[in-house]
């Protein structure tokens, strides 16, 4: 079955990646952008509405079974990430983000749109790899400092080969290696400890907005879906919740010690996406119910989150954490949502991350006591470095440096995001509905290929 | 008619708090009476519909209601549910915190006129009305955690309310280190009781003139776990030893903010949670003479360290923890009645304390002005209980503060953060030796030199 509109969204961003990677100014090139991403916003919220609100979803065109989108939560998918991708070029100083790195924004949209269109798993590890070529194309032209390309390389080769090569040999029904093949390649991709090297450095020096497109969507996420629906073999069940559970720990707490604000990001995020593979692997769907939705919450919190931090660093420039030096006077707006995308992210009570970890823990707990307790550790650290580097960033300093608030162009993206992430959190029955719906789908399938 | 009026406890607060955050986003600039009606007005309207539910439950000879506004959410077994109880100790908190919230929205309209952050503090003012008031009206540990979080919130950002000062900023982060390290305690708990008794709502275990309280597990072991995880909750809001570091330090804030956060409300909700928690006490002897002992550890400790102190808010800063600890001590030993009337009147006298302060200095100095000298020394009748052997040694330890300050910031946080930041040394030069980078392994290495 293929989907189609993610598959038309896919060759739109494709084209317009083309097109944008035409113009040289990059102001231009990000009014363009903004543009089609809004275009590709809109056109997949019609076709979630269309999708959920009318019977129109298995068409039948030239002999292939297609449906308008994938079944369940990845229904949401396409729409979540325009939005994420919205944010990402809506925020991206032009200063850091030429025409050339918002072409490959695009492009890297247009991928992760692509892992949608059909579960074959040539085409997901196809996918896998070109992503990481793309991202990998853009930081050979990064000049600032640390050669962050070649370290960039060294773990994505590995995980782009084992993780193609695990699609393989589950094709080829040798499942138990093939799902251990392909979760290091995705261990590698999600920075889980010890294999995270490449991640702080990455998110350290690479453009923010190539960062929130390679991270945010969380493509291994969808590839666990669609690869190991129904859970791992019992043996490896507690090797990945362990690892799931260390990495959100030792980021965590990683992250308290940083010094520098796209650092202390990275170990954030890192350990969000430790409690999202912990998740993952229970089998109470409860704590899946947690897990995917904390996987929304991140996609959305980190976008706007690391865009603050990029708006933040073209207006101010240094985000060192040792002293605080910053002054919120003429940047309210800004402050508050950073505060705001911070605290969603860690799970504070009124966003809609509060209702995702509570799920993940509560659900977590029956089957792994001691490490969904664990849990409530990771978030605590996590709060601190939130309000640590709020206090740096935005506090401490007697006069401003004259920066501007956020402009009506980023103001726009930013609400959405926050709007999305407090209503959720005000009303989050719809949303856990569906989850819940795709968690209990999830723990009723068998292991296919096995 | 009940049925409604608790709810609206509620959400007036709540609506309060949007309207003030929508005029923040939005950049809209209400005038200071604006802003002042609607947060006075907010809380003037909780404290009457406080007392219509007295009048209510009195007239109807109950002493309990409870409303359920729903599911907030469900999956699988898992429901979290909106209940809200009013009883004589919630409804007590809320009069509390509507009457002093009011009082206090009216006292910064002068004491804040034509401060910068007017706005945010009367915004964050209303949020932790909201907040506290959740708290208070929670039926479920669940709900008691969704307020408390917002509570500490609150309190760290008026702490820093000055932001332009480093000092202000590093006790709100020192606040919010204390509180996140001890919220720890209140969610494992909710969770645990999750886990053992199927689910955090509270129910009234005795006769129909009892509080409502927490559910207990079936066994000694799970009840005396969870009741050492709600006191280490407890004692993180309620600056008991060894956390009290950081209240002499929140006084960085607006004075109206440190009255009520610290000398009434925010201060007080460590020992509300405990006495929710009752039947815990009174079932785990452990648990129980651990609440006493840190009650009566705490109250001596704030007694000698407030009478070295050199400033009154730090002074008063010391009496409220003294008091609190006391306020530990006798729900430990089951007076939760008493507990509870010294709750209301300490938090009323405490916060007329603090808002009297800065107007008390300058009436003392007017007199030692006029009477040409020092106004003479009160207060060291204690001093003569003492045996002048061991006074020295007492001052000492009073000047430092019990050391807990000390053995907290070199041994366990510094020891802590020492570790962590070796770690991450190493991390940074595997990748910039795999990098290939030499002037960034050099950099870091002399980064680390520097940082040793």
């Amino acid at each position: 079955m293929i989907a189609i509109a993610p598959l038309a969204l896919a060759l739109l961003f494709a084209i317009a990646s083309l097109l944008v990677r035409r113009i040289k100014d990059p102001r231009k090139a990000r009014r363009h952008a903004t543009f089609w991403v809004v275009g590709g916003f809109l056109l997949g919220a019609v076709a979630a509405a269309v999708d959920t609100f009318t019977t129109v979803h298995d068409i039948e065109l030239f002999g292939t079974g297609m449906h308008l989108l994938p079944d369940g939560l990845l229904k949401l998918f396409p729409v979540v990430t325009c939005l994420v991708s919205w944010v990402a070029i809506a925020m991206s100083p032009a200063g850091s983000h030429p025409a050339r790195t918002q072409a490959r924004i695009l492009s890297l949209l247009a991928q992760s749109l692509g892992f949608l269109v059909t579960p074959e798993p040539i085409l997901i590890a196809g996918l896998w790899a070109t992503s990481a070529l793309t991202t990998w194309l853009e930081l050979r032209q990064v000049a600032n400092g640390l050669r962050v390309d070649r370290l960039f390389a060294i773990y994505h080769l590995p995980s782009v080969i084992l993780f193609s090569l695990g699609a393989f040999l589950i094709t080829r029904d040798i499942s138990y290696y093939g799902v251990i093949s392909l979760l290091i390649g995705i261990a590698i991709r999600q920075a889980s400890l010890p294999v995270h090297s490449w991640f702080p450095a990455f998110v350290d020096r690479a453009p923010l907005g190539l960062v929130v497109l390679f991270v945010s969507p969380q493509v291994e996420v969808i590839a666990q879906l669609e690869f190991l629906s129904g859970g791992l073999p019992a043996d490896l069940v507690g090797i990945v919740a362990t690892l799931g559970v260390v990495t959100a720990i030792g980021a965590a707490v990683l992250g308290v010690a940083q010094q520098n604000a796209r650092r202390a990001a990275a170990y954030l995020i890192m350990s969000q996406m430790g409690l999202v593979a912990f998740g993952l692997e229970n089998h109470t769907s409860l704590a899946l119910t947690g897990a995917l939705l904390t996987w929304q919450v991140l996609s959305l919190a980190t976008a706007g989150y690391t865009m603050a931090l990029a708006a933040l660093e073209s207006r101010h420039g240094s985000l060192d954490l040792r002293v605080p030096h910053g002054n919120f006077e003429n940047t309210p707006r800004l402050a508050i949502a950073f505060l705001i995308l911070g605290f969603s992210m860690i799970g504070f009570p009124t966003t809609l991350g509060f209702v995702a970890e509570d799920l993940l823990v509560q659900g977590s707990v029956n089957e792994f006591p001691s490490l969904g307790l664990c849990l409530i550790i990771a978030t605590a650290f996590n709060g601190l470095t939130v309000m640590r580097s709020f206090f740096s960033l935005f506090c401490g300093a007697r006069r401003h440096m004259g920066e501007s608030d956020l402009t009506r162009r980023e103001t726009l993206a930013l609400s959405l995001v926050i709007a999305t992430l407090i209503l959720g959190g005000m009303i989050p029955g719809p949303v856990v509905a569906i989850d819940a719906e795709e968690a209990h789908t999830e723990t009723a399938l068998p292991l296919p290929h096995r | 008619m009940i049925e409604w009026m608790i709810p609206c406890l509620l959400f007036v607060p709540a609506l309060a708090v949007a309207s003030l955050v929508t005029c923040v986003w939005l950049k809209l600039r209400p005038g200071e009476s604006t802003i002042n009606r609607i947060v006075a007005g907010a809380f003037g309207t909780n404290a009457v519909l406080c007392l219509g539910t007295g009048i209510w439950l009195l007239a109807h000879h109950r002493f309990s209601y409870e409303v359920s506004l729903g599911t907030f959410f469900e999956a699988e077994h898992y429901t979290f549910e909106w209940t809200l109880v009013v009883d004589g100790l919630s409804l007590t908190f809320v009069t509390l915190t509507s009457f002093l919230v009011g009082l206090i929205g009216v006292f910064s309209r002068r004491y804040l006129h034509r401060e910068t952050g007017y706005l945010r503090f009367y915004f964050l003012l209303c949020l932790f009305g909201a907040g506290t008031t959740l708290v208070a009206l929670a039926g479920s540990l669940d709900l008691i955690f969704f307020g408390w979080e917002i509570v500490g919130f609150t309190s760290t950002l008026l702490i820093a309310f000055f932001h332009e000062r480093k000092k202000p900023i590093e006790h709100g982060l020192r606040a919010f280190i204390t509180y996140r390290m001890c919220d720890m305690g209140l969610l494992s708990a909710a969770v645990w009781m999750h886990h053992t008794v199927g689910s955090s709502e509270m129910i009234q275990l005795g006769s129909d003139t009892s509080w409502y309280a927490f559910n207990l597990p079936t066994d000694l072991t799970n009840t005396t776990i969870i009741g050492f995880l709600l006191l280490w909750a407890a004692m993180g809001k309620s600056a008991q030893v060894p956390f009290g570091g950081w209240l002499p330090r929140a006084m960085e804030g607006p004075t109206p903010s440190s009255a009520i956060f610290y000398g009434a409300i925010s201060v007080h909700l460590g020992p509300y949670l405990l006495l929710r928690a009752s039947p815990f006490w009174n079932t785990s002897i452990a648990a129980s003479a651990a609440v006493v002992s840190i009650g009566i550890l705490t109250a001596l400790h704030a007694t000698f360290v407030g009478r070295v102190q050199t400033d009154i808010k730090s002074t008063l800063a010391y009496a409220s923890m003294a008091q609190v600890g006391i306020i530990f001590a006798e729900i430990g030993l089951g007076f939760s009645t008493l507990a509870l009337l010294h709750i209301v009147s300490h938090a009323i006298v405490r916060s007329l304390q603090i808002l009297r302060s800065p107007g008390l200095l300058a009436d003392y100095g007017k007199l030692e002005r006029v009477m040409k000298q020092q106004l003479p020394r009160t207060g060291g009748h204690l001093e003569f209980l003492v045996p002048a052997s061991i006074r020295p040694w007492l001052y000492r330890h009073a000047l430092e503060r019990g050391y807990f300050d000390s053995i907290l910031r070199d041994y366990v946080v510094g020891g802590f953060l020492s570790f962590v930041r070796k770690i991450d040394a190493v991390d940074r030069r595997w990748a910039a030796w795999a990098s290939g980078d030499d002037s960034e392994r050099k950099g870091t290495r002399v980064k680390v030199a520097r940082e040793k």
